[in-house]
């Protein structure tokens, strides 16, 4: 560093002017906003819902009803072979233009959603009876993740890794403690999920050293914002 | 006066020291340089070796071949760098001996095609293309549109895109319609109908469900919501695994099921009013965030997302395993290219980069009365006790120019000027002997110096501008880092990855060889060289005739990322990337190539046929192949990894009171390795020192 001590150089060295803001300003406003002028209401959301779930049952119900028509008639022996095509097509017709408005009811729903603030207020994220029942569905009977260790040769692992819809944060893995109780063996650090190299399926990447002591470790795996519980590893280090 | 410093008058003009040649430096030296400042700042540009550019550096090399660090094509959105170019070639044109550069739509061609390798196993083996259509408008243009205003219009844009792919797939017949070839007609309904039946509501009934839960429950009904999602669960699974799995079509639901995960993700994080914008799920990996958002595994796994990785680079420490790229910068990046170019999708160069942008550049800049010191390399930006400001640089001076003047780094091929790919070394002392030596210096290891050099705060300049790349950081800025934790934050937190290229100058055309498509940028290909183009139209512009060789029917480049190797440094790392490279490409070339070309013929031994190449024989390469190792700290590529966008450090942050930092590595807005984050931030640098140009005129910056 260089010493400064020329006090009539340092009050005249030019500066840096300062800025009205240091950052870019990424908020949408809501004056001007293409969102801000009122749009649907709750109200009308609610009826674009019921009206797109009323016509999927509509759909649904009408071809049961053809399909019950058909075999009631196959029963009664009044089924000619060149009626299943017609019957089949007539199906097929209804569930196309069933789709289609079905579809485009989700777009009117999307549309309306986007073009109101309050709407927006009322999407969000939510911790509900149907989330908690959902990770209880998922704790029971999860699909087995692949681990991939990295590092020593013969640790091998198993990981049950439910659901990853609806995460408010990202996936993040606990260290895996020790299960033993002999002192100062150290966690495995740095676990985390990704993608299995050669399927690109989801699987715990576990890095385990190669002095890592013998033993079985265990660690939770953590949705990051909301603490929820997405799954568990275990990685078992044998001996050497 | 102590130590020969004087004050400085406040009439003169401040003195702005740019450390770094590269868009971001010269973007900062094109808004200092202004007639709109009157002469306020006198800017003085510092280069290491012989030539400007950066990362973004092309020279001309045997026959005047353009020698590329790998593939560089503009996009459409890049609206701050098209306006700089343009007013620069326009400045040129103006002055009354004309212009060798030519106009701006002379150097750069639109090219409204995108291709992604499809995956093996699909009906439509080889690439899935597209070809976007001409938007109003070319990039540059005044009355860019704000971040305000996109993002509406993304919106509507996405859901009219989709609205389109559902509803005009198929055309349904009316009810009453008859039908006397009834096999036929369920045999066409099949193909395309239930398709796009059955996707759409797959789509709409699993989005629906999503959409419900995140209703607020306390004014719906539980019971709906919870019958509509399990039908919808139900049903969506029944259709993928019954409908869309190994049908053709199914790269068309893959978008849409990428777009409305992203449209879904946007409501359920509350992106359209987030204070933070889209950085606010920069701690996700863009993939997670889309398996997060509904996304199937089949989407997030598509050409197309492995397209968005291999453009971006986004694997770190260059290894394919790890692809990390961060989901708000990716989405950022993505709604801006796709619903937000102008003119064309992306925009090819006439020739090398060096050529159409950076040789313009200086010979605008020069004009401008910009000064540039060629041969300067950073050693240390030393700072005042205290570490208020910058007190001084310390340079090597690599070659001196002999006594006739300044260096005149550009020389003429083909009319125009552009970079030679080494330097000229008779305008150098000792240059015959710098020749001989071979030495390289624009590399890391190349420690030759001619002289030391150390410039003081008040005597040889007021202002810094840091525009050295990001890796370069840690050797040159120890002093900062050391007093302030975010710099030594950043240098932890933003990664860059080591880049590989090749380039082959082919003796027949592409269809010849083989190849089915049109000429077009393809991404997604096999490792490591997952990107490449069709080159041809800048063999005209290179020197084969002058050189007497036959030119080329076209050039093909080739890029991709490159694995670093602790195992060594320094030369010895040097050298090992590029024998590396070499070997990956030679491979390359014995493998995939003939996947590509399928009218490639083997050489004797079976391996590549190197009389296809220029000055080829069958075993040898001639001057037809060109590789490279992008290894030095500043040639590095800047990378978004998950957790890193906020560790940047902004041009507009006031560590030192005399400093500012320039380059795509800095928080710029955009925050990803491109050359409009680079000029952005350059924009920003001149903002922190002179307050213009203003911040809301910075196309994207306060995009959401």
């Amino acid at each position: 560093m260089i010493d400064d001590s020329d006090e009539e150089f340092e009050a005249s060295r030019a500066r840096r002017p300062g800025t009205a803001r240091g950052g870019p300003d990424r908020q949408y406003p809501a004056e001007g906003s293409v969102y801000a002028s009122g749009g649907a209401t709750a109200g009308d959301v609610h009826d674009v819902i019921a009206h797109a779930v009323r016509l999927g049952y509509r759909v649904v119900e009408e071809n049961l009803r053809h399909g019950r028509d058909a075999a009631e008639r196959l029963k009664a022996n009044d089924y000619g072979f060149g009626d299943a095509g017609a019957d089949v097509e007539i199906v097929l017709h209804r569930f196309l233009k069933g789709a289609r408005e079905l579809g485009s009811s989700f777009f009117d729903l999307f549309g309306a959603v986007l073009e109101d603030p309050a709407l927006r207020e009322a999407v969000r994220a939510r911790r509900t009876d149907l989330e908690a029942r959902h990770s209880d569905q998922s704790s029971v009977g999860k699909a087995r993740t692949p681990v991939q260790i990295i590092g020593h040769a013969s640790a091998s692992g198993e990981a049950h890794l439910g659901s990853l819809a609806g995460l408010s944060g990202p996936p993040e893995v606990m260290p895996l403690k020790p299960l033993s109780t002999a002192p100062e063996t150290p966690p495995i650090l740095g676990a985390r999920l990704g993608a299995e190299p050669h399927t690109g399926a989801i699987a715990v990447i576990v890095p385990v050293p190669e002095d890592q002591p013998s033993g079985t470790y265990a660690g939770t795996i953590h949705d990051s914002a909301s603490q929820r519980l997405l799954g568990s590893v275990s990685v078992a280090v044998p001996q050497s | 006066m102590a130590g020969g410093r004087e004050s400085k008058a406040a009439e003169k003009p401040a003195e702005v020291a740019i450390v770094g040649g590269g868009c971001a430096g010269l973007a900062t030296a094109f808004e200092l340089s202004r007639p709109a400042h009157k002469g306020r700042f006198q800017v003085t540009v510092y280069q290491q070796g012989w030539r400007l550019g950066g990362k973004g550096a092309s020279g001309r090399g045997v026959a005047g071949r353009i020698e590329e660090h790998g593939l560089h094509i503009w996009l459409g959105f890049y609206e701050n760098a098209f306006r700089m170019m343009r007013e620069a070639y326009a400045e040129l044109a103006a002055h009354p001996l004309g212009s060798a550069h030519g106009h701006w739509r002379d150097a750069f061609l639109p090219e409204p095609d995108i291709g992604v390798f499809a995956p093996a196993g699909s009906e439509n083996r080889g690439l899935w293309s597209s070809c976007f259509p001409p938007r109003p408008g070319l990039p540059g243009d005044p009355d860019a549109p704000s971040g305000r205003e996109m993002m509406g219009s993304y919106v509507a844009g996405a859901l009219a895109m989709l609205r389109t792919l559902l509803l005009d797939t198929v055309s349904v017949p009316g009810d009453e319609t008859t039908i006397d070839d009834w096999p036929a007609a369920l045999s066409r309904l099949l193909d395309k109908g239930v398709l796009a039946g059955a996707a759409a509501i797959a789509q709409a009934l699993g989005l629906i469900g999503l959409s419900l839960n995140s209703l607020d429950p306390t004014r719906h009904d539980t019971r709906l919501l919870t019958l509509a999602e399990s039908t919808a669960d139900a049903l969506r699974g029944w259709i993928e695994r019954r409908f869309l799995a190994d049908h053709p079509d199914r790269h068309l639901w893959l978008v849409a099921e990428l777009v409305m995960a992203s449209l879904v993700g946007a409501i359920r994080h509350r992106l359209f009013d987030h204070p933070e914008g889209l950085d606010a799920i920069d701690d996700w990996d863009s993939r997670d965030w889309l398996r997060a958002n509904g996304a199937s595994e089949a989407a997030v796994r598509s050409p197309f997302m492995q397209g968005l990785y291999d453009l971006a680079m986004a694997y770190e420490d260059g290894d394919p395993a790890r692809p990390r790229l961060a989901a708000g910068t990716a989405l950022r990046g993505t709604i801006r290219m796709f619903f937000g170019y102008r003119g064309a999708l992306f925009w090819r160069m006439r020739a090398g980069m060096g050529d159409v942008v950076f040789a313009p550049l200086y010979e605008c800049l020069n004009r401008r009365g910009v000064q540039f010191r060629f041969f300067h390399r950073l050693q240390e930006v030393v700072l005042a006790e205290g570490g208020g400001h910058v007190a001084a640089l310390r340079f090597d001076e690599q070659a001196r120019p002999t006594a006739h003047g300044d260096y005149d780094p550009l020389v003429m091929v083909s009319g125009r000027p552009c970079w030679p790919a080494s330097p000229q070394w008779e305008q150098l002392e000792r240059g015959e002997e710098l020749r001989a030596a071979g030495l390289d210096l624009e590399s890391d290891a190349c420690a030759h110096r001619a002289d030391q050099i150390k410039l003081e705060v008040g005597r040889d300049f007021d202002f810094v501008v840091l525009a050295v790349g990001v890796g370069a950081i840690p050797q040159v800025a120890g002093a900062i880092l050391d007093r302030q934790p975010r710099w030594r934050a950043m240098t932890r937190r933003v990664k860059t990855v080591a880049t590989q290229a090749f380039q082959l100058w082919l003796n027949r055309d592409l269809a010849d060889l083989g190849w089915r498509f049109d000429a077009l940028i393809a991404s997604g290909g096999a490792k490591p060289f997952d990107t490449f183009c069709d080159m041809a139209h800048v063999v005209p512009e290179e020197g084969w005739r002058d050189a007497n060789h036959e030119p080329p029917a076209t050039v093909v480049y080739f890029c991709g990322v490159l694995a670093d190797d602790p195992s060594c440094t320094g030369l010895e790392l040097e050298r090992a990337q590029q024998t590396r490279v070499r070997a990956n490409a030679l491979r390359f070339l014995n493998g995939s190539a003939a996947v590509l070309w399928p009218h490639l013929s083997g050489g004797g031994g079976g391996g590549f046929d190197w009389t296809v190449t220029a000055g080829g024989t069958a075993e040898i390469a001639g001057h037809g192949f060109y590789c490279r190792a992008n290894v030095n700290a500043t040639d590095r590529y800047t990378l978004s990894v998950p957790g890193s966008t906020r560790w940047r450090i902004s041009p507009l942050d006031l560590d030192c009171d005399n400093l500012t930092v320039a380059g795509d590595w800095t928080a710029c807005g955009l925050n990803t390795g491109c050359t409009e984050s680079a000029v952005m931030s350059g924009m920003l640098a001149a903002h922190s020192l002179s307050g213009l140009p203003r911040l809301e005129a910075i196309t994207g910056y306060d995009h959401p």
